[in-house]
């Protein structure tokens, strides 16, 4: 069985580990949502997933696609604009170790762009990243 | 009496292949709006009501493409139809018009591939 949580333990970790991702957003990486004050963070959301059922009842391999974006507050794209790029250099075929989640990577990979600007209490946010596939396969 | 071998059928062969993407796509429109449709009424049902909007942004848009494609695209036009699938720097995504409108895309594709497998052709890579 795959643990799909672990999945994400392992994309959030691979993400908080990486010290020029944690210079330019230096408020964290989050499942979801952040805590209220942060200001410059990461967000890994689950967008979609899939098995394929016509192989195995689906347990030959599992698909998750994963929103990965930079949150920043501000009018200036310069910090979403670096921090999407490095998010893409440790994620889109890169290794990812989900032995956790009793799997092995099969392939992870960017799938298509995210960017929108969000205004809000005369205060500009800047959304910037993608959503990556995750695909792995039991152990 | 001289050996003859005669294969005919040719001409006729040839103008099913000619005709037979005209066909397909003649065959496969309804089944693709059949799905587009399906998929719309199911995402809108996804959606809250709230101002309505994220509701009504929902629609189906057809044209014709280059050759003899057709394009059935499904979209929801919503102005914060983005925040809601994505997230805001608050609330946390609303993963539904993807995830469903990708479910909706695949299974059409499955749709047309059964048809031009009921027309004797091998079609491979229909659930990627």
């Amino acid at each position: 069985m795959i643990d799909a949580t672990e999945v994400e333990r392992a994309l959030i970790g691979k993400l908080a580990a990486d010290p020029a991702l944690g210079a330019a957003l230096p408020d964290g990486v989050y499942y979801d949502v952040a805590p209220i004050g942060a200001t410059k963070f990461v967000i890994v959301s689950l967008s979609t997933s899939r098995g394929l059922y016509e192989l195995n009842d689906a347990e030959t391999f599992r698909a998750f696609i994963y929103v990965v974006k930079a949150v920043a507050l501000g009018p200036a794209g310069d910090t979403v604009a670096a921090a999407d790029k490095r998010i893409q250099e440790l994620v889109d075929r890169q290794p990812l170790d989900v032995t956790a989640a009793g799997a092995s990577l099969m392939v992870a990979r960017w799938v298509d762009r995210i960017r929108y600007t969000e205004t809000a209490n005369n205060d500009v946010w800047q959304h910037r990243g993608a959503r990556y596939e995750i695909m792995v396969t039991p152990a | 009496m001289p050996n003859k071998l005669v294969l005919g059928g040719f001409k006729e062969l040839r103008d099913e292949l000619v005709a037979f993407p005209q066909t397909v796509n003649r065959e496969s429109v309804p089944i693709l709006e059949r799905y587009a449709r399906a998929t719309q009424a199911e995402v809108i049902a996804a959606y809250p009501i709230v101002t309505g909007e994220l509701r009504a942004g929902v629609k189906v848009l057809q044209r014709a493409a280059r050759g003899v494609a057709t394009l059935i695209t499904l979209i929801t036009s919503a102005p914060y139809a983005h925040i809601f699938e994505f997230g805001s720097r608050r609330q946390r995504p609303r993963p539904t018009f993807l995830p469903i409108s990708e479910r909706g895309r695949r299974q059409g594709v499955v749709a047309v591939a059964d048809l031009v497998k009921s027309k004797g052709l091998v079609v491979r890579g229909a659930n990627d």
